[in-house]
């Protein structure tokens, strides 16, 4: 990569900077097709080379359409600021979504009190197979997570926090079944009893 | 022993739910990735000196973590733009058009 575009990187154009990993790579190493010097700082463009057409379809689009009166040009990402001012589209605070929310696999579960037993254990299998080290065909109601499944301690207590933002329960670490590691099942009674 | 080890898993646990709290999408992610790559590095250390030592370091590394995720509740700013929902519009004229996230 020529230096000039890594310094770009570098410099992290305020929030426009991408964490390597996280983001898709794809879009870091596309340049601005008029001005190859510059470097593009997300699944967006540089406003002042690029297709317009794009530019304007998308922020025409339906995910503007609460805001597109308070939507901000996008700054050249040749611009060497680093303020908080140099983000891609600047919408209001009101515009922001809660993104600290506890994230769950299904839909926002209102809290039901009482949950029938077949739609606890459904939940707690969906979480489990969203769960990256877990494979699937080994999945059952019986199996054991240390044992069969091969997670270390570790895995146990990151796949309990996925639990725990499924239903909304805190799970405390004293709590038996989930520390004596016993089955899938025993989890999701307690859930039904909870 | 075992009470040792479920001070580790919960000293883990309690590291990523306040990892979970930063409101910078950058910090957070590197928070949590750091204290699973952390945790999972030193997992078969044996030397109980060597021990000691990594627990201090993880618990000062903890109330850092609660320090500044409340630092950055104080002064937030504009989410980036992979934070927010939605999908991009498939233009099709356009063959450079990007395809949707």
């Amino acid at each position: 990569m020529p230096d000039q575009i890594f310094s770009k990187l570098l410099l992290g154009v305020g929030h426009g900077k991408w964490d390597c990993g996280e983001a898709d790579d794809r879009w870091l190493s596309r340049g601005c097709r008029k001005e190859p010097g510059v470097q593009l700082i997300g699944p967006l463009f540089c406003t002042a080379h690029c297709d317009r057409r794009v530019r304007d379809t998308f922020l025409k689009s339906d995910r503007f359409a609460n805001h597109r009166g308070e939507a901000q040009p996008v700054r050249r990402c040749s611009d060497q600021q680093t303020s908080s001012t140099n983000s891609l589209f600047a919408l209001s605070p009101a515009a922001q979504t809660t993104f600290n929310a506890p994230r769950r696999w299904m839909s926002d579960a209102s809290a039901k009190p009482k949950l029938s037993q077949e739609a606890v254990q459904e939940r707690v299998l969906t979480v489990c197979k969203n769960f990256d080290k877990l494979t699937k065909d080994k999945l059952s109601l019986e199996s054991n997570f240390m044992s069969d499944l091969g997670l270390d301690s570790l895995d146990h207590v990151e796949l309990v926090m996925a639990f725990e933002d499924e239903f909304g329960y805190e799970i405390s670490d004293t709590d038996e079944a989930v520390v004596t590691r016993r089955s899938i099942e025993v989890v999701s009674r307690n859930w039904s009893l909870g | 022993m075992a009470a040792l080890r479920l001070h580790l898993l919960s000293l883990y646990k309690q590291m990523l739910r306040e990892s979970e709290k930063f409101s910078t999408y950058n910090f957070r992610m590197y928070a949590i990735r750091r204290t699973k790559d952390g945790f999972r590095e030193h997992r078969l250390e044996n030397d109980p000196k060597m021990q000691g030592e990594l627990i201090r370091k993880a618990e000062k590394s903890l109330e850092i973590i609660k320090r500044q995720a409340a630092i950055g509740q104080l002064f937030t700013t504009n989410k980036l733009i992979i934070e927010t929902l939605g999908v991009l519009p498939q233009s099709p004229q356009n063959s450079h058009s990007p395809p949707t996230a």
